[in-house]
């Protein structure tokens, strides 16, 4: 399965979907002019992966979130994405799904975020804070 | 009829001429407010030592800008939007005014004076209810952004309403960060 990557503009974030690897990576600021035109390609992406993944076997997807800023609309698109990984570990179960949530020691915000995100789907996430 | 909207704010805000962090008036397009958003985060970051009030403004900002993005009244011969940041003490005051319909501007009204008698917690509860059942709208709003605004601003989002002629308003946010 192609690789899909996004390189970060100053209201976009970086994505790296390295599906080769099982490596997934958001990083940067998220306010796109349109989240629907923005996210919705990864959506789709994310949920080829999911076949990719039934017929290519493996044991551990990473998935890295290292978001500096992301506006409410934008919000609502990273849940989606949490919630789309999550049915690909219901739906392989041999999967094992590594959530790293990455904020700034001050930004008890961004921290809280992490938090919600996790309350909502249930997944268990590895909180890194960075000095 | 075409209106002076920085009068009428400094008319409705009763604000003193004094020199603003940043102020913008004028149509505000996706382009206009990212350069606004560049140029106060810049600011921001070598003017504010408190990283985490930094961003709350910046948070607020984006928010409020979106939302006049999103809503305000397309007006040929009123099409400028305006922005004020001004710093007082410890405290970032933010207005943002733009001209609605009347009837948008009363169920901007409610809503916020709704989220206003709102405990922290009552906020939480539903900003994460709107993450977990809703939806992005056509125009790409989530319905979270005045939640988010009222938690980033210190609790005190507060909006004044001029009613100009006929069904024409003033609308004008008003967000302080401490």
């Amino acid at each position: 399965m192609e690789n899909y990557i996004v390189e970060a503009t100053v209201f976009e974030p970086r994505v790296e979907l390295n599906f080769r690897d099982n490596k997934l990576l958001f990083s940067g600021e998220s306010r796109p002019e349109n989240v629907h035109t923005f996210y919705g390609p990864i959506f789709t992406k994310i949920d080829e992966y999911e076949n990719y993944l039934k017929a290519n076997p493996t044991s551990t997807v990473e998935c890295v979130f290292k978001f500096e800023y992301f506006n409410s609309a934008s919000s609502k698109s990273i849940l989606d994405i949490i919630e789309r990984l999550a049915k690909i570990k219901e739906n392989i179960p041999t999967v094992n799904l590594k959530i790293e949530w990455y904020y700034d020691a001050m930004d008890d915000d961004m921290k809280e975020a992490g938090l919600e995100f996790e309350e909502i789907t249930e997944m268990k996430f590895d909180f890194c804070e960075v000095i | 009829m075409k209106y002076d909207i920085k009068n009428e704010m400094m008319d409705l805000l009763k604000i003193q001429e004094q020199k603003p962090v940043e102020a913008y008036i004028g149509p505000f397009t996706f382009e206009k407010v990212n350069e606004i958003l560049i140029e106060t985060k810049t600011f921001l970051n070598q003017n504010e030592p408190d990283r985490l009030k930094s961003k709350r403004v910046y948070s607020v900002l984006v928010e409020t800008m979106e939302n006049v993005l999103k809503h305000a009244k397309k007006d040929p011969e009123n099409p400028e939007a305006a922005l004020l940041i001004y710093k007082d003490d410890e405290k970032y005051l933010v207005y943002v005014g733009n001209f609605v319909e009347k009837e948008d501007a009363s169920s901007f009204k409610k809503r916020i004076e709704y989220l206003m008698d709102k405990t922290p917690e009552q906020l939480k509860e539903l900003k994460m209810q709107q993450l977990k059942e809703g939806s992005i709208s056509e125009k790409g709003g989530a319905g979270l952004g005045l939640i988010d605004i009222v938690m980033k601003g210190s609790n005190s989002l507060n909006c004044e309403v001029k009613l100009l002629q006929k069904d024409d308003c003033l609308f004008v946010l008003i967000i302080s960060v401490i």
